[in-house]
């Protein structure tokens, strides 16, 4: 393994988080590919990416539980491979997989953490309770950790992390599997952790969310492929325009418009098409022929503005 | 190292144990009931016990007498001897667990009226087969001599025990101290278990991104485990001298102190090797195959350590049943307290503390 220190030079206090050429190889397999990226402190840093484009990996590295195979990461000051205990305890984790103990009732798990993050006594009773109104967990203190519903137990895991007020909080796809208003309850509560001071790092599927973020950066296959505000990404990396189509049916029409020349990207989002193309208004009475050729019956077709997924893909593929 | 973290360990791994039925279960009962189930099948089930046979008389009797006692194939004859030497001999090498010396004027007492006595010498080593073997024996005997129609009121045959021979054999439950070590494994499978589950639902990764030590963390696992191994050996304990009727003759205080040793030992290897185990059938099997079977074969609880060539005999001495089974005898039978028993508890601690720094010195906070 090689592992290198960040040159002095690069470490600003500013910066909560820098990765530099951070790499991770299982085996021949690259699952993060020499990325580079900066949080500043006080952000809420959205990290983007489909399944197994190396996500959770970084996460890891970044938290000392995996060592890169090259390349360096400093998180508050101090490098990931030499000196992961200080950045455990000045940093939350939320895991991907709910993890807190489902045997424990909420008030256990909470104590059982904070005391392994070295709070006690009163400065525990006190936190714990600013956690649990927080976290809106008031009222099932004494349940089982078992017995709680999906948008609980994040709010749990959260509520865990935060106890040590750690000036980092690393959220690995907090809200996968909650419904719309847990997940809209979650993201205020973010704001807040935030607007204390609390760096978040936050990795996410949802598009919505990840509108929510001050930066973003996209991950796909190990690389990053773009990183950016919300409307910085939209506007400047985004090489065409969008055409929606809502069809009859959706799959097939997506075979034919595939075939077609001239398109970047062809894309399924639940029942509509998007397509991507350098000037798609030009290429709209041909789509439409293709379609029409092909007995598709279409519903409606428009120029929209690009939505942050569209560009993720565009980006991917291009 | 702190202590409140270390607190907060044993507090979330009692409750751990308490919450799931299964561990509570391993760590409580498990073993007695084992101990029941071992005993019972030890004692009316000891197969072919190997017999040394010094047939003095040469009569026709004394050979009726020996195809009597190896009749139904649970005495087997393994040495024919010819003076007390070559039967002590093929004792010391594990050849037989009995010796039967048959004097001179077997036959001619019994016929006589007066009636004879033979001679048994028993392995002191306090097998399961001679402890068993002592007590088929005498029944053999008693079996033979009601078949010799005697008109004497004098018992035709009377079995004398040589001087070496361990009184405590003629128990039929004798062995059953000796059969704790075994049982005892149950809280090291349950440990065993315990923390693979923690790694299997991913609690494991979440806790080693806290700053939680590796002392702290292994330490905070193994009090509660021994708590409750001192449980449940204790209700064996119990068991084997309410219902097997077995003297606990040595000093309680100091059999529990050995008993905390033990477990200190079996849990302490357990937690270094679950180090580098990531499932719980793992586990399992490991435990099994480490520990159960060979303490089984190896530790002297079913056969004669010293009888084992040079490797069995080492790994013999790498397993605490090995020591621990000496301390479960010498306590019940021979009144044995920890000053007697000094060198088995030191082993003990030195099999325990070796594996648990072992642990903490390769404790990866990595997935
Ligand atoms: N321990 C490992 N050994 C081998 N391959 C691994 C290991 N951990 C992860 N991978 C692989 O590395 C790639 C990146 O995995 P990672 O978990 O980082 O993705 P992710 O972006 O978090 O995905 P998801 O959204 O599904 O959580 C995947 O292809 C995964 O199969
Ligand atoms: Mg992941």
């Amino acid at each position: 393994m090689t592992t290198h220190h960040l040159p002095l030079t690069t470490y600003a206090p500013d910066d909560a988080v820098i990765a530099e050429n951070l790499t991770r190889k299982f085996g021949k397999f690259i699952a993060v590919n020499t990325i580079s990226f900066r949080v500043a402190r006080g952000e809420i840093f959205g990290f983007l990416g489909p399944n197994g484009s190396g996500k959770t990996t970084t996460i890891k590295m970044l938290l000392g539980l995996l060592h890169p195979t090259s390349g360096a990461a400093n998180v508050l000051g101090y490098d990931v491979v030499h000196h992961p205990e200080k950045i455990r305890s000045m940093v939350g984790y939320v895991s991907q997989k709910f993890s807190l103990y489902t045997d424990l009732n909420v008030i256990e798990n909470l104590n059982f953490y904070g005391r392994a993050y070295r709070v006690w006594g009163k400065q525990l009773d006190a936190r714990r309770q600013i956690a649990i109104e927080l976290a809106g967990l008031v009222g099932v203190e004494r349940e089982l950790t078992a017995n709680l519903a999906g948008g609980f137990k994040q709010r749990l895991a959260l509520a865990a992390a935060i106890l040590h007020e750690p000036q980092l909080l690393i959220l690995d796809e907090p809200t996968a599997g909650v419904d719309p208003v847990s997940r809209r309850d979650f993201w205020k509560l973010l704001y807040r952790l935030a607007a204390q001071g609390t760096t978040i790092f936050v990795t996410t599927h949802y598009m919505d969310e990840a509108e929510q973020c001050h930066r973003l950066a996209f991950i796909h296959e190990g690389h990053i492929v773009a990183t950016g505000t919300p409307s910085d990404i939209k506007e400047k990396q985004m090489r065409g325009s969008v055409i929606e189509i809502d069809c009859d049916p959706p799959g097939r029409a997506l075979e034919i418009l595939r075939q077609i020349e001239n398109l970047d990207e062809t894309a399924l989002y639940g029942s509509l098409v998007h397509v991507v193309a350098r000037d798609v208004a030009a290429q709209q009475p041909q789509i439409e022929r293709a379609l029409r050729d092909a007995q598709i019956a279409i519903k409606s077709i428009a120029v929209i503005p690009p939505s942050l997924e569209d560009v993720f893909i565009a980006r991917a593929k291009g | 190292m702190s202590l409140h973290r270390l607190w907060a360990i044993i507090r979330k791994e009692f409750r751990h144990i308490q919450r799931d039925k299964r561990t509570l279960f391993l760590v409580t009962l498990s073993p007695a009931i084992m101990l029941i189930a071992f005993a019972y099948l030890f004692a009316f089930e000891v197969q072919s016990v190997r017999l040394g046979v010094w047939d003095a008389d040469q009569s026709a009797l004394s050979r009726q007498f020996i195809a009597s006692l190896i009749a139904d194939g649970k005495f087997s004859l393994a040495e024919n001897g010819n003076g007390y030497e070559s039967l002590r001999g093929a004792m010391m090498r594990g050849d037989i667990h009995l010796g039967v010396i048959i004097p001179p004027d077997f036959e001619a007492q019994i016929l006589a009226g007066d009636g004879a006595s033979v001679q048994l010498i028993a392995d002191g080593s306090d097998t399961i087969a001679a402890a068993g073997g002592v007590t088929r024996f005498r029944q053999r005997t008693a079996e033979f001599a009601r078949r010799l129609t005697s008109t004497s009121s004098a018992p035709p045959i009377i079995v004398q025990a040589q001087a070496w021979y361990n009184r405590d054999l003629d128990s039929t439950f004798a062995m059953v101290p000796g059969l704790v070590p075994i049982v005892m494994i149950m809280p090291s499978l349950a440990i065993a278990l315990a923390i693979t589950r923690e790694r299997e639902l991913g609690s494991f990764e979440t806790l080693i991104a806290t700053p939680i030590h590796a002392f702290e963390y292994l330490l905070g696992k193994l009090i509660p485990y021994i708590a409750y191994g001192v449980v449940s050996a204790s209700i064996a304990y119990a068991l084997a001298i309410i219902w097997f009727r077995v003297p606990l003759r040595g000093p309680v205080p100091d059999l529990l102190a050995m008993t905390v040793l033990y477990l200190f030992a079996s849990l302490g290897v357990t937690l270094f090797i679950c180090g580098f185990i990531a499932s719980q059938g793992t586990a399992m099997r490991v435990v099994m195959l480490l520990f159960f079977i060979p303490s089984f074969f190896l530790s002297g609880v079913t056969l004669p350590v010293d009888t084992k060539s040079g490797p069995g005999q080492f790994i013999s001495f790498l397993l605490p049943a090995s020591h621990f089974v000496q301390i479960t005898r010498g306590a019940f039978l021979k009144a044995m307290g920890i000053d007697q028993l000094a060198a088995q508890s030191l082993n003990l601690f030195l099999i325990g503390v070796i594996p648990f720094a072992l642990g903490i010195l390769t404790f990866r906070k990595r997935v």
